[in-house]
């Protein structure tokens, strides 16, 4: 089973992601912030979905989404943002750099896997 | 004064925020902690469940295929034999029948011979006579005519011992016929034994299985009301990202009001450097400023 990368500043949020994931089955890599998830992304072959806060400090996710996309490498990997933002200028924005999904915190687990499960290539 | 009294303020006020922030982002993470180790446990207590069900299960049921075999295997070498010795019965009660049928074929017979040695008799009888009355020329047939009386004797002694053996015969082969029956009834009766202890066996066996089956069941539907309830113990914790977001707000709000007290007087505050930078940092840290509907929470939308 491929890897969730999950960048979020927050480390309880990731933890919280990475328990509902792991309990799936998932296996869990995380990253701090934007920066730190196009490293990890740029340094894992194996990362199959990435769930990914918007507002982090240094790099935020839809930066992040932009800079991945840009790589032909990564272009089909499937980011989902996980966010308290709603506006949907933001949406827009994150759907037209090649986001695959758009989720508001606080979210619901069997939600969230559901839609990794679909997400996450075969 | 008023923008030192501000940013000493606005300093305490960041601390404060900070150190709220921590505890509660410590709090948090523990208590997600707990309910990690919670559903490990679960996890594990019925990986455990199930696999010592299964050795349960699968031991005990192996006992019993192999018993159950090893039965089934006596059965047909049993049913095999039991048809065997009822085909060599339906011979033997054949041949029964047969020799009963000689028998009173031999009876007859001999009721005949009986006759026969009757009427040789009454013939040797009439020559002793006929001989008599010749005197001396009848002489060679007295000896004839004596002669016929005493065959005729013997014919009769002999025919008399064959008749009581096809009497004895007659009464011994039907005796036997019913022997042969009644081992015939006795075969078919031990072969429903041994196919009822299959039936049995074969039913515990089932019985056994099915039990196994209930309990995994039963402890599968635990582990995942377990897992669903964890979930949701999960998405409560989740305040705490609310939280920061709004301390890390109010943060930006404080040093927002530390710029706007310290450029007072003057005529393009939005304008400002300080302002603009606080402008850029909110926009990376914090983004927007809409509020989120409590509706809006959980959902997924997929593109």
């Amino acid at each position: 089973m491929k890897k969730v990368l999950v960048v979020d500043d927050s480390p309880s949020v990731r933890q919280q992601v990475a328990l509902a994931l792991k309990q799936a089955g998932f296996e869990i890599i995380e990253a701090v912030d934007g920066a730190d998830g196009v490293a990890k992304i740029d340094s894992d072959p194996t990362v199959g979905v990435v769930i990914c806060d918007v507002n982090m400090p240094r790099m935020n996710g839809l930066e992040l989404v932009e800079t991945v996309h840009r790589n032909p490498k990564h272009a089909s990997l499937p980011i989902v943002m996980l966010t308290t933002e709603g506006q949907p200028q933001l949406i827009q924005r994150a759907k037209k750099a090649g986001a695959k999904g758009w989720i508001v915190k606080p979210f619901k687990a069997n939600l969230l896997v559901a839609a990794v499960k679909k997400l996450m290539p075969a | 004064m008023l923008v030192d009294e501000v940013g000493r303020f606005r300093k305490a006020l960041v601390k404060r925020i900070r150190r709220v922030n921590q505890l509660t982002e410590g709090e948090v993470m523990s208590a997600a902690s707990g309910l990690g180790k919670i559903v490990d446990l679960a996890t594990q207590l019925s990986s455990h469940t199930k696999e010592t069900l299964a050795g349960v299960a699968g031991d005990e049921a192996e006992e019993q295929m192999s018993l159950t075999d090893s039965i089934a295997n006596q059965s047909n070498t049993t049913e095999d034999f039991i048809n065997g010795l009822n085909s060599k019965i339906g011979q033997q009660r054949e041949v029964a029948a047969r020799a009963h049928q000689q028998s009173r074929d031999i009876l007859r017979a001999a009721k005949s011979v009986e006759r026969l040695s009757q009427q040789s008799n009454i013939i040797a009888l009439n020559a002793m006579v006929e001989a008599a009355r010749m005197g001396k020329h009848g002489t060679s047939f007295s000896v004839i005519s004596n002669e016929m009386q005493r065959l005729s004797g013997e014919i009769k002694k002999t025919n008399t011992m064959v008749s009581a053996l096809a009497e004895d015969l007659s009464i011994l082969l039907p005796a036997i016929a019913q022997m042969i029956e009644q081992t015939s009834d006795h075969a078919e009766d031990f072969s429903g034994v041994i196919k009822d202890s299959i039936t049995d066996v074969r039913q515990r066996t089932s019985d056994l299985q099915r039990g196994v089956a209930t309990l995994l069941t039963s402890n599968e539907d635990s582990v995942q009301k377990i897992l669903r309830e964890s979930q949701d113990a999960l998405s409560y914790l989740q305040f705490q990202d609310t939280v920061a977001q709004g301390l890390l707000r109010m943060d930006s709000m404080a040093r927002k009001l530390q710029v706007r007290v310290g450029t007072m007087g003057g005529e393009e505050m939005e304008d400002s450097e300080a302002m603009k930078t606080l402008a850029k940092e909110e926009h990376a840290e914090i983004g927007g400023e809409k509020e989120i509907s409590p509706d809006d929470a959980g959902d997924v939308m997929l593109f």
